[in-house]
């Protein structure tokens, strides 16, 4: 039986802009994100997408005081979810039962590992402590806006969002809730940026997704959230939806903690996978929203992945990393918005930095934004470290 | 079950349940202690299961969560960027809870479906209502559920095997049966 | 020389977390990666944190461990020539 989920509002904050309008504007004209630190507090010189507001302007637009508890991952997730409700016309009132799920992992982490020694040393910032857990910061979230029924936070790194996403529907498909509200937040932390650094995947230039010479990836970091209930849900309220989240799949790879296959095991079972439930045949998907971080190893990977489901032909296939950066946890979210304007709009972003084709692979992403061109059905994958590999499948309203 | 003295720190505990188990991993000693936790948990349950072993698995779903998420290992790899920095790949890897599951789908070669949920505390009307929407799914046979929190050298590991079947068998999956399983 | 390579051999095992193995047990010769000891991508990664912290050698490309950590003889040589430490 095909999926009733339908999206009918949604938000966003990451380093290409502050809400959607401001997104559409940078992915048609091709405006990176990616550039040197600014608001993190660092001695590393890499190029990141921040969201290029600090606390105290996130906190001014949010009305949040500047002595209440609240992070930087949970400041971007209000504004994301607040943009979403709004487009939604959704009031948080208790008529309808509304989930949150918000995936995320650092949580708090960006003020612990500033307040780190005074936590061992004096009482002057014990308040942040409790802010650190990803479910605190959920919590704080959901809080900010009242009424919601039921609260989740899915924790399975780059993934963690598009699972959110899995989780509302199965919500809605079950029909716990009526409304759900679905995606992921996460900031850039020091904790992290060594992380990645220390694994070597880290590039000191922007990054080059699917391109020969690719070296690595570049961080970013943004909150996204989408508003999914069912057709006649949407109907009563009286709101049109965007489109429809047709289908899903999830699969491990089963290979490493953190590399991926060589061909891509995971990505192929859960790109098959999302096809099926879809009902969809491989060339009935318009565009392909890559996870391509821009790695040697996930480009190779994914690509392999790509060509087994869709042959050597495959649909257009971009990485809008090579925009946005990596948001690591909110990257499912982040780019369900930019697939959903994809759908909307009926353009295909472009992937950046691209100069020569892998030679293992038979394709090439796209280059130029594809403006004014039919854009029907469009795939999202999202892959986390554990080999946690899911794939979103967004259309158009019939 | 197993209990233990509380002075006996969680490392050597779970090694020497390692080693009396008489599983033959050597990656068992590169995994953090959550992760080691939820491997030997789920070993002790797939054992004489049809699950058990390296023949490709698209069956299974994991469904595992806990409370405090990977902390104690993100404590352990802040102390690598510190006063001394030099950032640890190998501790960073496990600074993601999902991990164990990745551990345990590479030994068994599971492929199937694999989700984790940071939650205030064992939530088993959750985890019901999700495995329940997962069995809808005809390619689903079984689910490994867990709840595997580590914290502050304080171990808890509850991971039930659940099999969808017309069989009658003799502890049916239920909200309540879980959560008394849970709190044994 | 042979100091430095049973001193190698030690600091593996430690930071490798190569639990059932002994410095007699690994072989200078023969290859650390692949089937030899069967270290992977995260412990190559982990071995060039090793040169830097022991022996004040920074590796800035991952590619360059491929040659030098074929075998303990051949780290233990690189080591010889380039620390700073």
């Amino acid at each position: 039986m095909a999926l009733d989920v339908y999206i009918t509002g949604m938000g966003i904050v990451s380093g290409i802009g502050i809400g959607v309008d401001q997104t559409l504007v940078s992915l048609r004209e091709q405006k990176s994100g990616i550039q040197p630190l600014k608001h993190l507090q660092t001695i590393h010189d890499l190029p990141c997408a921040e969201v290029d507001l600090s606390e105290d302007q996130m906190r001014e637009l949010l009305n949040i005081s500047a002595d209440e508890v609240v992070t930087r991952t949970a400041l971007m997730a209000m504004l994301a979810t607040r943009e979403a409700l709004q487009q939604a016309r959704l009031t948080m009132d208790g008529t309808y039962r509304v989930a949150f799920i918000h995936g995320t992992t650092v949580g708090g982490m960006e003020k612990s590992e500033v307040y780190y020694f005074d936590f061992l040393q004096n009482d002057l910032h014990n308040e942040f402590i409790e802010a650190h857990d990803c479910g605190a910061c959920t919590e704080k979230i959901a809080d900010y806006f009242g009424g919601f029924s039921f609260v989740s936070t899915p924790s399975t790194a780059c993934s963690s969002a598009a699972n959110a996403c899995i989780l509302g529907a199965n919500l809605l498909e079950a029909g716990i809730v009526d409304i759900a509200v679905v995606g992921g937040s996460e900031c850039i932390t020091k904790f992290h940026l060594n992380g990645f650094k220390s694994l070597m995947i880290l590039d000191s230039q922007p990054c080059r997704p699917f391109d020969e010479t690719r070296a690595g990836l570049n961080l970013g970091e943004g909150a996204a959230f989408i508003v999914m209930e069912s057709k006649a849900h949407a109907a009563k309220r009286g709101v049109a939806p965007l489109c429809r989240l047709s289908g899903y799949g999830n699969a491990c790879d089963a290979y490493h903690q953190t590399a991926s296959s060589p061909e891509g095991q995971g990505a192929f079972l859960a790109m098959n996978a999302a096809l099926e439930m879809s009902n969809l045949q491989p060339a009935d998907v318009s565009y392909i929203n890559a996870h391509g971080t821009g790695t040697p190893n996930n480009d190779e990977s994914e690509g392999q992945a790509i060509v087994r489901v869709f042959g050597n032909n495959p649909p257009h296939v971009s990485s809008t990393k090579s925009l946005t950066g990596h948001t690591t946890s909110a990257a499912g979210g982040v780019e369900a918005v930019i697939s959903i304007l994809a759908l909307q709009h009926k353009f295909v972003p472009a992937n950046c930095n691209f100069t020569t084709q892998m030679q293992s692979l038979p394709f090439t992403p796209v280059i130029n934004v594809l403006h004014d061109i039919p854009v029907q059905h469009v795939l999202s994958n999202s892959f986390g470290f554990g080999g946690n590999n899911t794939s979103l499948i967004f259309s158009n309203v019939q | 079950m197993f209990q233990t003295d509380v002075n006996i720190p969680s490392y050597d505990f779970l090694t020497a349940l390692y080693r009396n188990s008489q599983i033959q991993y050597p990656k068992f000693f590169k995994m953090d202690t959550l992760s080691k936790l939820g491997f030997l948990a789920s070993e002790f349950v797939l054992k004489n299961t049809e699950i058990y072993g390296d023949t490709p698995n698209y069956s299974t779903v994991q469904i595992f969560a806990n409370s405090t998420s990977s902390l104690e290992t993100d404590y352990e790899y802040q102390q690598t960027i510190g006063a001394e920095y030099f950032p640890s790949p190998s501790v960073f890897v496990y600074t993601l809870p999902n991990i164990v599951m990745g551990e345990i789908a590479i030994k068994h070669k599971l492929y199937g479906e694999n989700t984790f949920f940071v939650q205030k505390s064992f939530d088993n009307s959750a985890f019901f209502q999700y495995i329940y929407q997962v069995f809808l799914q005809d390619s689903v046979t079984y689910a490994l559920v867990g709840w595997i929190d580590y914290y502050k050298h304080t171990c808890e590991a509850c991971v039930m095997l659940v099999e969808k079947t017309n069989e009658v068998c003799s502890l049916p999956f239920t909200k309540k049966n879980s959560l008394h399983l849970y709190n044994l | 020389m042979d100091q430095l390579i049973e001193q190698l051999k030690k600091e593996i095992i430690e930071v490798l977390n190569l639990e059932d193995i002994t410095p007699a047990d690994i072989d200078s010769n023969a290859p650390l990666f692949g089937d030899g000891l069967g270290l992977d991508s995260i412990d190559a990664l982990e071995l060039i944190v090793l040169m830097e912290k022991n022996y004040g050698i920074k590796l800035q490309d991952a590619n360059q461990g491929r040659d030098i950590f074929k075998s303990i003889q051949t780290m233990a040589e690189y080591i010889s020539k380039h620390r700073t430490i």
